[in-house]
C-alpha cells in the first residue's frame, strides 16, 4: 500500500471515530436535556476511540509489512539454495 | 490616427476575448456534474420516491457484467483454462485467500456473500472510470448503506454465536477491571465508528479520483496547447485512478472480513 493511502486511512479513522463521539453525544443530550455534558464526555470517548482505532490500524499494517518482508526474504534463500 | 483604432480595435478584441474565455470556463468546469443523480424511470410508490436512477442503471449494469463474467468464466471449466476462465479463476481465489487468512476455516461459510459483494464494488468502481458512467460508489449514500448492513449482520452473527459473551469485545483481556469504566465507552464508540469509516473511505477516494480527473480534463480543453501538460498528468492520474478502484474494492472487503474475524473469534 502507497503512502498516501495509508494516510488516508488512519485520516478517516481518526475522522470517524470523532464524529461518532460528537453525535453519540448530541444525541444524547437531546434526549436527556444534559445539554452540554454528554457532548462533552462523549467528543473526548471520540478521540480515545480515535487513538485506539488508529493503534490498531498501525499495528495490523505493521504485522501485514512484516509478513510480506518475511515472505521476500523466503523467497530469496530458496532462490540461492537453487 | 490609424494606429490609435488598431489599438482600440485589439483592446476591444482582447476584452471580447476575455469574456469569452470567461463564459468557457464557466461552461466547461463542473466537477461535480458527474455525481448528479437524475431519475430515468420515475416511480412512486406511497409518497417515497423509488424511481430507477442513473445510479441504480449503473448497479444493474455492475451487477450484469459481473454476473457474465463469471458466467463464461465457468462455461465449460477446462483443465487448461482459457482467458475468461482465468479471469474467473482469479477472482475467486483472491477472496478464497482473503477469507482463509483474515477470517479463518469457518469464513468459508460466509463466501458467497463476500465474493459478491467483492465483484460488485470492483466492477461498479472499474466500469465507473468508463468516461459518461455513473459510479455509484462515489456516493454515501450507497457505501453507507452497505457498510450499514454489513455492521448489523456482523453484530447479529457475533451475538448469535457469543450471546452475552459477545460484549467481551468491548473489554481487552487482562486488564483490570475497575479500568473498564474508561474503556468499555471507548471501545463502543470505536466500534460504532467502523461503519462511519468503512463507507467514507470508499466514497472518499472514489469521489476525490473523479473530481480530479474531470478539473484535469477541463484544464487541459481550456489552456489550448499549453493544455498538453494537463492531458499528460491526466494519463497518469487515470492510470492511478485504476489501482484506486481495485485497491478500494479490495480495502472494503478485506475489513469486512476482519469485522466478521473479530465477531467469530472475539479479538
Amino acid at each position: 500500500m502507497s503512502g498516501a493511502a495509508v494516510g488516508l486511512r488512519i485520516a478517516v479513522e481518526i475522522l470517524a471515530a470523532v464524529a461518532i463521539g460528537i453525535a453519540i453525544g448530541l444525541v444524547l443530550d437531546e434526549w436527556l436535556g444534559t445539554k452540554p455534558w454528554m457532548l462533552i464526555l462523549f467528543s473526548m470517548l471520540g478521540f480515545g476511540a480515535a487513538l485506539v482505532n488508529v493503534m490498531r490500524t498501525a499495528r495490523e499494517l505493521d504485522r501485514k509489512s512484516r509478513e510480506a518482508k518475511q515472505a521476500a526474504t523466503r523467497l530469496k534463500t530458496t532462490q540461492n539454495d537453487l | 490616427m490609424a494606429s490609435t483604432g488598431h489599438a482600440e480595435i485589439a483592446q476591444s478584441q482582447a476584452a471580447e476575448h476575455a469574456t469569452n474565455v470567461v463564459q468557457q470556463a464557466e461552461k466547461a468546469i463542473h466537477p461535480l456534474e458527474q455525481f448528479e443523480i437524475w431519475p430515468i424511470l420515475d416511480i412512486q410508490i406511497g409518497g417515497f420516491d423509488l424511481s430507477f436512477t442513473n445510479s441504480a442503471l449503473a448497479m444493474v449494469i455492475a451487477a450484469g457484467v459481473a454476473f457474465l463474467v463469471m458466467r463464461l468464466g465457468m462455461r465449460e471449466a477446462e483443465l487448461v483454462p482459457g482467458r475468461m476462465q482465468n479471469v474467473a479463476e482469479m477472482l475467486y481465489d483472491i477472496v478464497a485467500n482473503m477469507i482463509r487468512d483474515n477470517v479463518g476455516g469457518e469464513g468459508k461459510k460466509y463466501f458467497p456473500i463476500i465474493f459478491t459483494l467483492f465483484l460488485f464494488l470492483l466492477f461498479g468502481n472499474v466500469l465507473g472510470l468508463i468516461p459518461f458512467v455513473f459510479t455509484f460508489t462515489s456516493h454515501l449514500a450507497v457505501t453507507f448503506f452497505m457498510a450499514a448492513v454489513i455492521f448489523i449482520v456482523v453484530t447479529i452473527i457475533g451475538i448469535a454465536r457469543h450471546g452475552t459473551g459477545f460484549l467481551r469485545l468491548f473489554f481487552p483481556e487482562g486488564a483490570p477491571l475497575w479500568t473498564a469504566v474508561i474503556l468499555v465507552p471507548i471501545e463502543l464508540v470505536s466500534y460504532l465508528s467502523r461503519p462511519v469509516s468503512l463507507s467514507v473511505r470508499l466514497f472518499a477516494n472514489m469521489m476525490v479520483g473523479h473530481t480530479l480527473l474531470e478539473v484535469l480534463a477541463a484544464f487541459a480543453v481550456l489552456m489550448g496547447v499549453a493544455g498538453i501538460l494537463p492531458l499528460t498528468l491526466l494519463v497518469g492520474i487515470t492510470a492511478l485512478e485504476f489501482l484506486v478502484a481495485v485497491l478500494q474494492a479490495y480495502v472494503f472487503t478485506i475489513l469486512t472480513c476482519i469485522y466478521l474475524h473479530d465477531a467469530l473469534h472475539l479479538h
